[in-house]
């Protein structure tokens, strides 16, 4: 049976328009203008119990907009939701007890006090019986290793030890789901990282659901299963992350600081007059491979150099190593594509399905 | 027979309610006060103004008492009329940024996290109030009382003054905070809440008896005055601790509440309306 389960929910905000100077200003003041925004157009899906789900998208598709409607502090337009059986917004003080939330750019952590006692007020808050409180409490200091930072002000936290104890203050009451919204927003990337891994070890002790929202690929690849994307407020892709990361997630960007001049790398291909990666691959006989398969140069200046790899093409272990064999790498950063461009990337692949549809037919 | 197992099931389930209840709101103010303790100079140099305050208002009121030439002034003596104005303004000094604090949380969507637990926004919020508002209330005490003792000397209080103080100054903090929450509530209509914040001090100020006992004012505007809710916020609890009379005692009792009364059932229409148009930010 479905732990959550939406069903044509959708949001409409109005807001009021302010026209530019101060005519503008005057007239707004007298007839104001209301302007309608559709953040959440009717969307639909189903959530079992124990499912990592991924709910993606750019700033302002509608990610937020709709877990505050699944957590219950926003009111829908229209539409139905259930979580555990409960309507969000009619019985939320009742669901409240049995789901967590955790926004990456919001504190729930008493800001000049250590938190130890903000744990200590969630216990009472959630009416937790104090001993089982005091074990769960332990359990999470050590899985979340925060015992050092447990007497320390919040204040005086980094970024990335804060959302570790905002996690674990999350947690304190055995929540069924746990919705995240952009939890690894601004954190480098060893606190990424360690947040996606502490998220995992959570899902296979506990079972608990995931509810993530991040426009972070790579939060969706290590963390999620399942992957829903909405733009514009509506779900533009419902699949496995498997899937998404075959179709969609596929090109990586590498940036590269050589000790060597990356021109020296480098050739022209004379048919297209562009240039191209010359190394020769571990597994090629050739001595040198001018037109390396699946990798585009982006950018070479100096001693960087800015590699897109399509790993479907071109696995990326073999271009590092052929480029090792030339010049040693200073550093070296690995990216996956914006949010923007797999968006653009869906909406291509769903246009070329329809045209294919239609020729068919 | 059923009917009593269904009755004491109810009141059971009724005591434990308010039992957690008030571990939980408890558990909140506790945190609130340990917040504020931990930037305890700031509140005791802001409390040092009530010095600067309490000092020129003593010195003119010393003046009018001697320019009329008289001891006592509408029933007060200047040891009274000093030890009144540390009661008035020891309140009135300790006024948390409440009104900004909510209007920030509707418009920054820190809400969302205080909505999502259970525990109800408006008591959770009170409690923090209450937390802070306790901690600026004792300073405020300590040091505008040392103040008076020197100025003036010990007060001529009764007990029955002493004892009755708390609970009537408590009152006084809640109809504050009524005003204060409601105003600030208004973020979720209005683009800007610290302007209504600000009337309503000032007329705090003016009307509720900072300045001078109500007993000095003119009539009509004294008995407007008194009539007024500010008047239970400032002038009631002061004059309760300086001049005790079970006769003003009693009434000032019964209008704080119908004032508490009235304001909070104007607060929670307020937040239903309001809580339905949570437009929270970022989403």
């Amino acid at each position: 049976m479905p732990i959550i389960e939406v069903e044509r929910l959708a949001k409409t905000f109005r807001s009021r328009e302010r026209s530019a100077g101060l005519r503008g200003s005057l007239r707004s003041f007298v007839a104001p203008r209301y302007r309608e925004r559709e953040a959440v157009k009717p969307i639909s899906f189903s959530l079992e119990p124990g499912e990592l789900l991924a709910f993606i998208g750019p700033n302002g598709a509608g990610k937020s907009t709709t877990i505050k409607m699944l957590t219950g502090i926003l009111y829908p337009t229209s539409g139905k939701a259930r979580v555990l059986g409960l309507v969000p917004w009619q019985q939320r003080r009742r669901l409240s007890f049995r789901i967590a939330s955790v926004y990456g750019q919001k504190s729930q952590l008493w800001y000049h006090l250590p938190p130890q006692d903000t744990f200590d007020l969630l216990a009472r808050i959630y009416e937790l019986d104090m001993r089982e409180y005091r074990k769960r409490r332990d359990f999470l200091v050590e899985v979340f290793d925060i015992g050092e930072h447990m007497r320390t002000p919040a204040r005086k936290l980094s970024l990335g030890e804060r959302m570790r104890c905002e996690l674990a203050a999350a947690l304190l009451h055995k929540p069924s789901i746990i919705f995240l919204d952009e939890p690894t927003i601004g954190l480098d990337v060893i606190a990424k990282q360690r947040i996606r891994d502490l998220l995992g070890h959570l899902h296979a002790e506990e079972g608990v659901t995931v509810f993530l929202t991040s426009h972070d690929a790579g939060d969706i690849e290590q963390v999620c299963r399942r992957a829903i994307v909405i733009n514009h407020g509506d779900i533009i892709l419902d699949a496995p992350v498997a899937k998404l990361k075959r179709d969609y997630l596929k090109v990586k960007t590498v940036d590269l600081l050589l000790e060597e001049p990356a021109q020296a790398l480098l050739k022209i291909d004379s048919q297209t007059g562009r240039r191209r990666l010359s190394v020769q691959l571990p597994t090629s006989i050739h001595e040198e491979l001018l037109d390396t398969e699946g990798v585009q140069v982006l950018k070479a200046k100096d001693r960087g150099l800015k590699l897109a790899i399509d790993t479907s093409r071109t696995p990326l272990e073999p271009v590092i190593a052929a480029i090792m064999q030339h010049s040693h790498i200073l550093d070296m950063t690995i990216s996956d594509p914006p949010m923007e461009e797999i968006i653009a990337t869906i909406y291509r692949q769903a246009g070329r399905e329809e045209v294919q549809l239609e020729q068919q037919n | 027979m059923d009917t009593s197992i269904t009755r004491r099931g109810a009141i059971y389930h009724a005591r434990r309610t308010l039992s957690l209840s008030l571990q939980k709101y408890g558990a909140v103010v506790r945190v609130s006060i340990a917040n504020n303790l931990a930037y305890v100079m700031e509140v005791f140099f802001r409390a040092l103004l009530l010095v600067v305050l309490v000092f020129i208002l003593s010195q003119l009121w010393r003046t009018t008492f001697s320019a009329r030439g008289t001891k006592i002034l509408s029933g007060f003596s200047i040891s009274a009329m000093v030890w009144y104005l540390v009661a008035a303004e020891t309140i009135a000094m300790s006024l948390p940024a409440l009104t900004r604090r909510i209007d920030q949380e509707v418009r920054s969507g820190q809400l969302a996290y205080l909505l999502g637990r259970p525990s109800s926004y408006v008591f959770y919020n009170f409690a923090q109030y209450l937390g802070e508002r306790l901690v600026r209330l004792t300073i405020n005490l300590v040091v505008g009382s040392i103040l008076a003792l020197i100025v003036v000397g010990l007060p001529h209080f009764t007990w029955m003054g002493i004892l009755a103080w708390p609970l009537v100054t408590l009152l006084a903090l809640c109809i504050d905070f009524v005003a204060y929450f409601g105003i600030g509530l208004l973020a979720f209509w209005t683009e800007e809440t610290s302007s209504f914040a600000l009337i309503f001090s000032r007329l705090t100020l003016v009307l509720g008896g900072v300045l001078a006992p109500l007993e000095i004012f003119p009539q009509p505007l004294r008995s407007i005055a008194q009539a007024l809710p500010f008047s239970t916020i400032l002038y009631g609890p002061s004059r309760t601790l300086v001049h005790f009379e079970p006769d003003r005692f009693v009434p000032l009792l019964w209008q704080q509440l119908i004032t508490l009364a009235v304001g909070s059932l104007i607060l929670l229409a307020v937040y239903r309306v309001a809580i339905r148009r949570v437009n929270i930010n970022g989403g």
